[in-house]
């Protein structure tokens, strides 16, 4: 269904607003867009054994997803810093625990593992788990240089040959509501994209407290600019990623200002970002990042010809304009006014609620956009299916948060090369 | 949680102290996310959704949360229970014996109107989390409340003191405090009958002819110390569940109990 095109679209739904009227009346659930993330079969009774490497915020809060993922069963979680072991333990109370990378790996029964350690460490870790025969799930941006994205996504793929599971942890491609908006600008829903905005506001200083200067060093690695792409490659790279794989819109170029505006604690590293990046073929997307301010927290926004999307995680709405072409569904949509506009709730699946008559229940996802990735992780390794997102898939959101943190550290603008991410 | 939480720490550096104060806060929001029943990516709330006899796998901190509640439940004679009807009401039964747990982790109604609602134990719980990484970090002269209602003492202050608290009288919210008191290394929580309504309060109003709605409000305090040598971790929560199961099932105008 992830292709369906316009046409397709048309077709089944009867096309035209005179098919339109009479559906109305019927309140026909096939003038819905299709169900777009299909749970992917598995059996009922098996379970994966999972490692978690790295257990500072990411890896708990995988641990804390992966409880309640049906599948999957942690076996083991291993951490190089013993308090933040202490945190996974806590997490996965019954799971081995390990401080060394090897022994963990080794983990008799482990069947695969969900790499969280700071994004510079990926590509050892990465490598050595598919060492070990292991399937792989690896969090986004996959590296902090091309090199050794490049690397990651090759071996990945190698790996993938070989019947191994290998997911990147750039959430939207298995957000069912990212999902369902990628089908509606498929389906001609915003005619033509002008211009797409990432929104990621959050109020924290981003620091670690550690109890020894060492540990206080490797957990605040995100503030370190030596080793770390900051604001601008850290959390944009989600918003790019959504943004390439939902609308196929590409940057020539990326241009980015970095401030440090409020956190002056000793950080060299801005807190506060814009990005600009013309789209060839025209269009631009811009992107605005904040430690200083919370208001509106995650959320992206595509502004098109037919109207405007608003993403915002576990919530997303359709903002037409009043000449846009009618698909049909909108017939049945829940509606919300939100800044002086209505906005039309998009759900994750429609069709289902509609034939339990429950349409307007369905707003908002039933878990987090984490959950859902690694849902479709685990359900691809007891499938041997190919996951929602690839580190190959992965490769260009990264390459363009590298080039992002790039032109925030020059003050410059940096190219984009869509051959930095072609594997040979 | 829907409600303000604040944390005191002392004894470092501010740029140290705040970097500790927002990873518990952090834990926090987990918590809200994990025991909220109206948020719709909660995890109760997701359990609460689920029909009868449905296993639904739940997080290991949410059991060890539940076996915490089981032995409440069971000391207070069932006078704390952290089950209601699926419009928040108090079930007119023992709702926490049709709520089981198997092997698997997995939790399941036994009955289709029985929902989780873990209202009169998440502060606490929320409060045990911060303190944890909190802990780990190092900090160890800190106070933390969820609400004014259940707070925790994570040490004494950084001059060696304890903390002082009071609680106000309901009835008489300018007067005199009802009770003050210390805390170190202690969890402590508030409950009245003025926002616990409770089987158990109407049946005594009923059966003694006194009125609950014409007399005293009930208050209870609950503290659960630390242990000599460390904390278990649930001292918030069992603080917060006892405090819940004493006004729910006391008979004094202000009980205050140290409780296992």
């Amino acid at each position: 269904m992830s292709d369906l095109d316009r046409r397709d679209f048309l077709r089944r739904t009867g096309g035209g607003l005179a098919a339109l009227a009479l559906a109305a009346e019927a309140a026909g659930a096939e003038m819905l867009l299709p169900d777009p993330l299909p749970r992917r079969a598995r059996a009922q009774d098996a379970k994966l054994a999972i490692g978690v490497l790295g257990t500072g915020g990411r890896g708990r809060a995988a641990l804390d997803e992966l409880a309640t993922v049906e599948s999957a069963r942690v076996v083991a979680v291993c951490d190089v810093d013993e308090g933040r072991l202490r945190g996974g333990r806590r997490r996965a109370p019954e799971a081995a625990t390990y401080t060394e990378v090897a022994p963990f790996l080794a983990h008799e029964g482990l069947q695969a593992v969900v790499i969280c350690t700071p994004t510079h460490l990926h590509r050892p870790a990465v490598t050595a788990a598919l060492a070990y025969g292991l399937h792989v799930y690896c969090e986004a941006p996959l590296a902090t240089t091309i090199g050794d994205a490049r690397a990651i996504a090759q071996a990945s793929a190698d790996a993938a040959q070989e019947g191994r599971v290998c997911a990147a942890g750039f959430t939207a491609r298995a957000n069912p509501l990212y999902r369902r908006t990628r089908e509606l600008y498929a389906t001609g829903g915003l005619v033509r994209v002008l211009h797409a905005h990432v929104h990621d506001h959050r109020r924290t200083s981003w620091r670690a407290l550690a109890p020894d200067p060492q540990l206080a060093t490797a957990r605040n690695w995100r503030l370190d600019p030596a080793i770390s792409l900051g604001l601008a490659g850290e959390r944009a790279a989600h918003g790019f990623d959504y943004l390439h794989w939902a609308t196929g819109g590409t940057p020539e170029r990326i241009q980015g200002l970095g401030q440090l505006l409020h956190w002056e604690d000793g950080r060299s590293t801005p807190d506060t970002v814009q990005l600009q990046a013309p789209l060839s073929g025209g269009g631009t997307w811009s992107a605005d990042l904040t430690l200083a301010n919370s208001w509106g927290g995650e959320q992206v926004h595509v502004h098109g010809v037919g109207g405007t999307v608003r993403a915002v995680g576990t919530n997303a709405w359709l903002f037409k304009e009043s000449d846009a072409p009618i698909q049909g569904w909108e017939v049945y949509a829940a509606r919300i006014e939100q800044l002086g506009a209505e906005g039309l709730v998009l759900l994750a699946n429609a069709t289902k609620l509609a034939a339990q008559e429950k349409l307007h229940a369905g707003v908002g996802l039933e878990h987090s956009p984490h959950w859902f990735a690694l849902d479709d992780f685990v359900g691809s390794c007891l499938a041997g299916e190919v996951p929602a997102c690839t580190p190959t898939d992965a490769l260009p959101a990264t390459v363009m948060a590298i080039a992002a943190a790039q032109a925030v550290r020059d003050g410059a603008t940096v190219a984009i090369d869509p051959a930095d991410w072609q594997l040979g | 949680m829907r409600t303000r939480f604040e944390l005191v720490l002392q004894g470092g550096d501010a740029v140290s102290l705040r970097a500790a104060g927002e990873e518990a806060l952090h834990e926090i929001a987990e918590a809200e996310r994990l025991l909220s029943r109206f948020r719709r990516d909660a995890v109760v709330a997701h359990v609460n959704r689920e029909p009868a006899q449905r296993a639904v796998p739940v997080p290991p901190a949410l059991r060890a949360l539940l076996a915490r509640c089981r032995a409440v439940h069971a000391s207070s004679e069932g006078a704390f229970d952290p089950t209601a009807t699926a419009d928040g009401a108090r079930l007119a039964m023992d709702g926490l014996s049709q709520v089981a747990c198997d092997e698997e982790g997995r939790v399941r109604f036994l009955r289709a109107d029985v929902t989780l609602d873990f209202g009169g134990v998440g502060k606490g719980y929320a409060l045990d989390r911060a303190a944890d990484v909190l802990e780990d970090a190092g900090i160890a002269h800190a106070l933390l409340h969820g609400g004014t209602s259940t707070v925790l003492a994570l040490g004494p202050r950084a001059d060696g003191r304890p903390w002082p608290l009071g609680v106000p009288d309901p009835d008489v919210p300018d007067g005199p405090l009802a009770w003050r008191g210390e805390l170190d290394r202690c969890a402590l929580s508030v409950s009245s009958s003025a926002h616990v309504p409770s089987l158990a309060a109407s049946a005594r109003a009923a059966g003694d002819g006194h009125s609950a709605a014409g007399g005293r409000t009930r208050v209870a305090v609950a503290r659960v110390p630390f242990a000599a040598d460390s904390r278990s971790g649930d001292e918030g929560a069992r603080a917060d569940a006892w405090s819940t199961a004493l006004v729910a099932a006391g008979h004094q105008d202000l009980e205050i109990r140290d409780c296992a």
